[in-house]
């Protein structure tokens, strides 16, 4: 009987060790924006692409990080993140499930003075959020889609 | 109250936005079908799946599939053996559609009331369309006909251009202007059969063949070449406004500043954004005819002739093949990205 208790309890364990990783192994909206944003703060472009939508139009040419700070394979974005200033993307706000709204600006305010980056989210078939589109306001317009 | 107004215009644009990218709904299928995506990778493709732009349906043998514009109620039925492309072209510094047909069959209708329609394509010509029904057929050596159900369509290839009316077809060669209009009422055209006589004539004569296709790549590398100038010319006026920008900024005038970003440097980038969709668009095109019209025609040879490399048909037609790829190579391959390989 005592047996059956610690097997029964071990999966019980069990059973809430591998519901935690699970619920652990999906990318909420939040943390999907941060790492874009860490990214970008640390001039890391070559890996923005992993928090894109793979069904996205630009989704191959985002994978450079030529997408990002200009030259070839730019299509939906021309020069987006030019190497003449750096980046940061802050007052990040969760506005729906499915929109994030942000500040960007670049390091001498030149090209970017605290100008309204918007993501529009989705999740992927692993429940993985991703980000669809990112509009920068002022008339810059879509950047990636 | 501003600031909801404001968070319910971001959602919606959001929403529109993440629409207009999707540009067409899976509504039938049937057989083996697949789907390219932007990524490069190949799976099935299901009723309900919608498709984004740079995203390809592969059909087999026997299989067939019906797309859904979602922009309009128009209908894309995809035949046998095709490949079918969602492609995008900037047209007066407008993005625009283009539907292509690689290879195979496949018949488009468009609902007049679709706010624009998209440009057509095959690997040797492009076509606008104003309210139409039509069918375009693209052979195994990169010829196509277009025929006209109704409406009317203008097409584009080789430098000319043919007007279509109703019930009228024209055939073009890769490379070449239009062939002479023919009317095809009362005939119902067999892809099968024409293609078989592409086929014929290939292998009557592959070197003639295989030169037609280097004169379609040779076009569109030259398409392409046209617009390298242009893109300098952008990014040199870019940085001149950058300069005059980063000025501004520096004598604190705020709202000078403001200005020419809104009316010059933002409208530059995207300026860029638009000459590389177009340099892109000539690339992909190429890599299109490259990998599956003078892939297909490759093989065809190479399997007739196992055990005697030393034919002259396939010797010749191998010195043209090898100069191509050493042309696409130099030329194309530097405008295309991993996925696209």
């Amino acid at each position: 009987m005592k047996k059956l208790w610690i097997v029964l309890a071990a999966l019980a364990l069990t059973a809430l060790v591998v519901t935690c990783s699970l619920a652990n192994s999906t990318v909420s909206e939040s943390s999907c924006i941060n790492s874009f944003v860490s990214d970008v703060d640390s001039n890391n472009f070559g890996s923005l692409y992993n928090t894109l939508d793979q069904n996205s139009s630009y989704y191959s040419e985002a994978k450079s990080a030529a997408y990002w700070t200009g030259g070839t394979g730019s299509p939906g974005g021309g020069t987006i993140f030019p190497s003449t200033e750096n980046y940061t993307i802050t007052s990040v706000n969760i506005v729906s499930t499915n929109t994030v709204t942000a500040t960007l600006n670049s390091s001498s305010s030149i090209l970017y003075n605290g100008v309204t980056i918007t993501f529009s989210m989705t999740t992927d078939a692993s429940g993985n959020y991703v980000i669809q589109t990112i509009v920068i306001s002022g008339g810059r317009g879509t950047v990636f889609q | 109250m501003r600031a909801k107004l404001f968070c319910l215009a971001v959602l919606l644009g959001v929403a529109a936005l993440a629409a207009a990218q999707q540009k067409a709904e899976t509504v039938f299928t049937d057989g083996d079908v697949n789907r390219k995506d932007t990524a490069g990778k190949i799976r099935s493709l299901e009723i309900g799946d919608k498709l984004a732009t740079g995203e390809s349906v592969i059909t087999k043998a026997g299989a067939s599939a019906e797309l859904k514009l979602l922009a309009g109620s128009s209908s894309i039925k995809i035949r046998q053996n095709s490949v079918f492309t969602l492609g995008e072209m900037s047209v007066g510094g407008t993005k625009q559609t283009v539907l292509q047909t690689v290879v195979g069959s496949v018949a488009m209708k468009f609902d007049k009331m679709a706010s624009a329609e998209p440009l057509l394509a095959t690997t040797s010509c492009v076509a606008g369309v104003r309210g139409t029904e039509v069918e375009l057929y693209a052979g195994m050596d990169g010829s196509s006909i277009v025929a006209v159900v109704s409406g009317a369509v203008q097409l584009q290839s080789g430098g000319q251009s043919v007007d279509l009316a109703a019930d009228e077809a024209v055939q073009v060669k890769p490379g070449m202007a239009p062939g002479p209009k023919f009317s095809w009422i009362g005939k119902q055209l067999d892809f099968s059969k024409w293609d078989q006589g592409n086929l014929d004539d290939y292998l009557a004569d592959p070197v003639a063949a295989a030169l037609k296709i280097e004169e379609q790549l040779a076009a569109y590398r030259a398409s392409m070449n046209e617009l390298f100038p242009q893109l300098d010319e952008q990014k040199e006026a870019y940085n001149t406004a950058f300069a005059q920008l980063k000025a501004l900024v520096e004598a604190k005038e705020d709202a000078k500043a403001q200005e020419l970003r809104e009316s010059t440097v933002f409208p530059l980038m995207q300026a860029q954004a638009l000459l590389i969709l177009n340099i892109r668009y000539y690339a992909l095109s190429s890599l299109s005819l490259r990998r599956f019209v003078l892939g297909g025609m490759y093989m065809q040879l190479k399997t007739r002739h196992p055990l005697d490399p030393s034919n002259s048909a396939l010797t010749g037609f191998l010195d043209v093949y090898a100069r191509i790829l050493k042309d696409f190579e130099d030329g194309i391959v530097p405008q295309l990205v991993d996925a696209d390989i």
